[in-house]
């Protein structure tokens, strides 16, 4: 390809950029301006928090701690403006943005129609979980492209049967144990799909080469962060075992209670297993009556197959107090199989169409039923209605102890939009520093406050305050008096100190960061719109020698390859 | 001979009456001729049902000439012009006697060019006499020997001094180490500290691009379409009347043992076999192979050079001897243990075809028949395939210079011949001369057709090999880092940036990480502090990215290396490849003072030793019709 149609695909995929992300960027300020707050979002900017007043070094922090979207939240700070609870919702709308902008790019480079490749890109984008994802913060947004990147791994291992697949599946593997709160779940899918999706000789000659290649990645990863964990003095049982887990910066609260209600990795299999056999009917059906060449049902069996599994198994357990990792999980895989057979769009478009809007029709049936308030507040706030506020004692806790000085122990387990209201992590004794393992091992507390949730919830059972000390929230602690109390949550504060910080209003308690939201997104479109006149210009540009070469390209010879050894 | 009725006769019809070849055997020649596009006598001698001296004689017989048996006739050696010898050995004629006044001239294959030649040199009076080939050039040999060897030693030291290895060490290169050196150690002297964090950052961030670089090289090469895609169908399609002359090389020295294996291997290739020039090039002294050769009693498509000896003893000087008789259009090398992919040939005549007319040469790729012999045959296997499978057809995609392998590499004759070939004093030529044709303005590409080989067996004779390729990657890289500049221009900033990475960092890599291990192992054992100095925070992570996610990922493109190969049993196998690294910095130690005292020793590996040679052997060695049975 002849560096004029790259500028020319770069330009079109730019301008495809702008218009998805002036879309999602706009909703983002819609829902933000109705008091929507994602858990998410509101996690990333606490941890960034927590990050930036560390007294552990920063470098320290995100090596021990490699999740890609703390990393991009991280360096994100570093722009001017960027220590804003908006940031993680504008990061979260580039990142999603820029899919259908690419889905549209390379299924118009394959051949499909304009009108073909944007009603494909335009239902993908009112997909109910991608918005969900493109809204809720730059965790979901990272997430869901992971997902893509997931599936199309597994697709290219299936189709393709070449090394590249691995290689891709070796990048998206450890980036999801440390940020998918799927992780176990697809690996435990991909056991079973492995056999599938490999070469057939492998499978005959040595069916284990195969899962050494798909799991020798995930194994360093695990093994690097162990041995950097040792390094780093923190407790290198953490990533096998969360419930030693101090919780730093944990992905969010779902890993451990689903770990915390009996998950066990060794029944995964057989659970899948079954479910497989109930999955694979139905998939075979819908490739059918897409039209799906018999040599590509394979490999689509094999990325679809994986969330559909995952899905089940959440439901079949009765754990999808929150589906949203699992839903974006098979909207990246129709993303996928979209994208790496566009062919399909081609051939019977309605037929696609179609499932597509029946894929969004459904995703909003099931957000209507799900029972996760976050997602009741989001619709709430997409249709328009001023959303329930969430999360209002933590956040209430949080504005009190922003005026505080006093060094306050506290664990991290559902206190995101705490830290993110006092919008500080300074004087804050949390896991991850020797200190607060200090405390725990000791007979009593010795901090000036600290704070505890209610332990009859499920994020107060989990404090590992309330665990270690069980009496502290219901009477405190010896020298110990309550100094707040907020619906759940309570300060304890050292008797002998002086003076305590005055009662905040509820309804008041803290920015939504609209419009910031507003200012980024605008800020964003310039940027993305000088961009893309620039590229249109250099596209404009003629050279005779680009001339020649973009002729001969278009004229299907490959002009490196023109002339021909006399032989 | 003339019939009764003043025609000449059919040779063919010929050879019948003269009950050397049966009935059957003219119509299967006659049916080769008509396809292969070469003459009656090349294919007898191809198929092995004539000798030598019964051809020539009969032939001279039917165009009723003289035949000289110049081994009881030798050539008269005032009459050698040595300014015409390369001409000589080209239309293979030699001046042989002056009877009478006129010169007799002898030659193989009287064309017109033999006549116009013979006609300009010696006058229109000139007689021309048949004489075997192998005569010719047996007496070439002897006549033109020195001149040819001095070339071969010579060649390119003369012609083009800057890219000859003769000269380990510049001046200026041994100015600028010293510089560096002493700069170093009063920098450590003065801020010790400061100093050692620097060289520490330095060795930290090369070994990271380095990492970087690989990721990128197997990046690419992991993708099926990167490689150049010789399909079975354009195989099939090709018509054997439009293939060239091909020369084969195949170097050999005290390695009897392998002599059958290679000469059955070479009979199975699928090419037509008249057009196959084979050299066994054989070192004079070498007397025990050259019997084992002359034993075999091989057909007539195999020659044996015989290398006189000189104050260098290389494979590249012994093939810059045997270029000069060689007569082939494209040029191969075989090791003596190599086993190619019957079909290789054609698949390199298709890849050039395909390839841009700038394609000098088009390199096969390597790998290995006793890979599950043992541990270290594992492992090689696993580096071969990561390196020919994954490697070098990403530096072809990414139009970086290839260092090609020891053998089966595919040159175009007349481009080998205008850069002097190879370096003789390069231990690794081949490497070399791949980096130079980069340089030169040429393309070097890689070809989806495997030459099998036999991986070394014991950790000694490894070491022994491997210390040669550092050592030869050593002086490739000091000669073509003596201009810089030079080499940025001729290559640009990929290729220079992928010849520091790939060729600078297979030695630089195999020399510092004993060091950096050496550091690491003593942080481990004992937890001192006495390095937290040199590890800032700045340095501590790029540190730690080699460490974890650079050795990781080259474990895990091993992995990949045996899937691509599809030896899948292999692919556990690969968890071990750390190992493998330590005897490499062994081996990297041991051609850094080869460098520096004896920098063109030839480290000889030994051949033969696998366990599967000599079933090899006897396989090879089992009459014709054994073979179809079994």
């Amino acid at each position: 390809m002849t560096r004029k149609l790259l500028v020319r695909d770069a330009c079109k995929l730019l301008i495809g950029w702008l218009l998805s992300f002036g879309l999602i960027g706009t909703l983002n300020w819609w829902l933000l301006s109705r008091g929507f707050r994602s858990d998410d979002a509101t996690g990333a900017f606490a941890k960034s928090l927590i990050v930036a007043t560390s007294p552990a070094p920063l470098a320290k922090i995100v090596v021990t701690f490699p999740q890609v979207p703390l990393l991009l939240a991280s360096v994100a700070r570093a722009v001017p403006g960027g220590a804003s609870p908006a940031l993680p919702y504008v990061l979260g709308a580039l990142l999603a943005s820029f899919v259908p902008a690419w889905l549209y790019g390379k299924m118009r480079r394959e051949g499909c129609g304009i009108l073909s490749a944007a009603s494909v890109a335009f239902l993908l984008t009112i997909h109910p979980m991608f918005l969900w994802a493109g809204t809720t913060g730059v965790e979901n947004a990272a997430t869901l492209l992971i997902y893509i990147y997931f599936s199309l791994s597994l697709l290219r291992i299936a189709w393709e049967q070449d090394a590249r697949g691995f290689m891709m599946l070796a990048i998206t593997l450890p980036l999801l144990l440390f940020s998918s709160p799927v992780a176990g779940l697809l690996m435990g899918a991909l056991l079973l799909l492995l056999p599938v999706a490999l070469p057939r000789s492998m499978v005959s000659a040595n069916p284990a080469a195969g899962y050494v290649a798909a799991f020798v990645p995930p194994a360093i990863a695990v093994l690097s962060w162990i041995y950097i964990s040792w390094i780093f003095h923190v407790d290198w049982r953490t990533v096998i075992f969360p419930e030693f887990s101090k919780r730093l910066l944990s992905t969010d609260l779902e890993t451990l209670w689903r770990l915390n209600a009996g998950f066990d990795y060794f029944a995964l299999p057989v659970v899948l297993s079954f479910f497989a056999v109930a999955a694979a009917p139905l998939l075979f059906a819908t490739m059918r009556w897409t039209g799906v060449p018999i040599q590509s049902r394979r490999a689509i069996f094999v990325a679809s197959l994986a969330p559909v599994l995952v899905a089940l198994f959440e439901i079949a357990e009765d754990r999808l107090s929150h589906p949203a990792p699992v839903l974006m999980l098979l909207c990246a895989a129709l993303i996928a199989v979209v994208r790496r057979f566009p062919d399909l769009t081609i051939q019977s478009p309605f037929r696609v169409a179609g499932l597509l809007l029946l894929g969004a029709l459904g995703g909003a049936a099931f957000l209507q039923v799900s029972p996760s308030s976050e997602f009741v507040s989001w619709q709430q706030s997409l249709l328009g209605k001023h959303s329930d506020a969430l999360h209002l004692p933590e956040r209430s806790v949080g504005k009190w102890l922003a005026a505080e000085k006093e060094e306050t122990i506290l664990d991290v387990t559902g206190a995101y939009p705490l830290i993110a209201a006092r919008a500080s992590a300074s004087h804050l004794l949390l896991p991850g520093v020797p200190d607060f393992g200090v405390q725990l091992q000791a007979n009593w507390l010795s901090t000036p406050q600290f704070v505890v949730p209610d332990p009859a919830t499920a994020q107060g059972a989990l404090n590992v305050i309330n665990r270690r000390y069980p009496s502290a929230y219901s009477s405190g602690m010896q020298g110990y008096t309550l100094a707040y109390d907020s619906d759940g949550w309570r300060v304890y504060r050292l008797a002998a100190l002086p003076g305590l910080p005055a009662s905040v209003n509820a309804t008041d308690i803290d920015s939504t960061g609209a419009p910031e939201v507003w200012i980024w997104t605008a800020a964003i479109l310039a940027v993305l719109a000088g961009g893309t006149a620039l590229l249109s210009l250099l596209a404009q540009m003629k050279s005779p020698r680009k001339s020649v070469l973009l002729s001969l390209n278009l004229n299907g010879a490959e002009p490196e390859r023109v002339e021909s050894a006399p032989l | 001979m003339l019939s009764a009725d003043g025609t000449r006769q059919p040779i063919g019809q010929f050879l019948v009456e003269q009950g050397l070849i049966t009935r059957e055997q003219l119509e299967e020649t006659l049916d080769l001729k008509q396809r292969w596009g070469t003459r009656i006598g090349d294919i007898v001698l191809a198929k092995g049902w004539l000798k030598r001296e019964q051809l020539y004689q009969a032939l001279a017989t039917h165009l009723d000439t003289v035949f000289i048996d110049m081994e009881s006739e030798p050539p008269d050696s005032d009459l050698f012009i040595k300014e015409d010898a390369a001409q000589y050995s080209d239309l293979l004629v030699l001046p042989w006697a002056e009877i009478r006044g006129q010169t007799w001239v002898v030659a193989a294959d009287p064309d017109v060019r033999v006549y116009e030649f013979v006609r300009v040199k010696f006058g229109e009076d000139a007689v021309i006499a048949f004489a075997s080939k192998f005569d010719i050039l047996t007496q070439l040999h002897k006549l033109a020997g020195r001149q040819f060897n001095e070339t071969a030693v010579h060649g390119l030291r003369h012609i083009d001094p800057g890219h000859s290895a003769s000269q380990v060490f510049t001046p200026s290169q041994i100015f600028v180490l010293y510089g560096l050196i002493s700069v170093s150690l009063l920098l450590t002297i003065w801020f010790p500290i400061a100093a050692l964090q620097t060289l520490n950052a330095l060795l930290a961030l090369y070994l990271l691009a380095s990492f970087f670089f690989k990721y990128l090289l197997a990046w690419v090469g992991s993708d099926v379409h990167t490689d150049i895609k010789a399909t079975d169908e354009e195989v099939k399609a090709l018509d054997d009347l439009s293939l060239p002359l091909y020369t084969i090389l195949v170097p050999m020295y005290k390695e009897p043992d392998v002599l059958p294996i290679l000469a059955a291997a070479l009979r199975r290739m699928d090419y037509p076999l008249s057009k196959l020039d084979i050299k066994l090039v054989l070192e004079e002294e070498d007397k025990e192979t050259i019997a084992a050769a002359e034993a075999l009693n091989l057909e007539g498509i195999f020659e044996i050079i015989r290398v006189p000896p000189a104050a260098i003893k290389t494979k590249p000087k012994a093939c810059n001897f045997a270029l000069h008789f060689s007569r082939g259009e494209l040029l191969t090398i075989f090791d003596a243990e190599d086993k190619p992919e019957p079909d290789q040939l054609k698949k390199v005549v298709v890849a050039f075809r395909k390839s841009p007319a700038n394609t000098a040469c088009i390199q096969a790729r390597l790998n290995y028949y006793n890979w599950n012999e043992n541990w270290l045959t594992r492992m090689f296997t696993l580096e071969y395939s990561l390196w020919f499978d994954f490697y070098l057809p990403a530096l072809e995609a990414l139009k970086v210079p290839i260092p090609l392998g020891g053998t089966s590499n595919h040159f175009k004759m007349d481009v080998l011949r205008l850069v002097n070939a190879w370096d003789p004093y390069n231990v690794t030529e081949d490497a070399d001369l791949g980096t130079r044709l980069t340089q030169l303005g040429y393309r070097v590409g890689v070809v989806n057709s495997t030459t099998y080989e036999e991986a070394n067996t014991s950790i000694p004779n490894w070491i022994r090999q491997r210390s040669r390729w550092i050592k030869g990657y050593m002086q490739t890289y000091l000669v073509h880092m003596r201009d810089p500049i030079g080499l940025y221009r001729s290559l640009g900033i990929v290729g220079f940036l992928g010849f520091q990475f790939f060729v600078g960092g297979t030695f630089i890599t195999a020399l510092i990480t004993p060091i950096l291990y050496g550091m690491y192992v003593l942080w481990l054992l004992t937890g001192t502090h006495l390095l937290d100095a040199v590890f800032p925070d700045m340095i501590q992570f790029p540190s730690l990215i080699n460490l974890l996610i650079g050795n990781g990922f080259f474990i895990y493109v091993s992995v990949l290396g045996a899937f691509k190969r599809k030896l899948f049993g292999l692919m556990p196998w690969a968890l071990t490849v750390p190992l493998y690294w330590i005897l490499m910095s062994i081996a990297g130690y041991k051609a850094l003072w080869q460098l520096v005292y004896k920098p063109f020793f030839w480290e000889k590996t030994a051949h033969g030793i696998s366990k599967f040679s000599a079933a090899e052997r006897a396989e090879a060695l089992k009459p014709a019709s054994e073979v179809a049975k079994s």
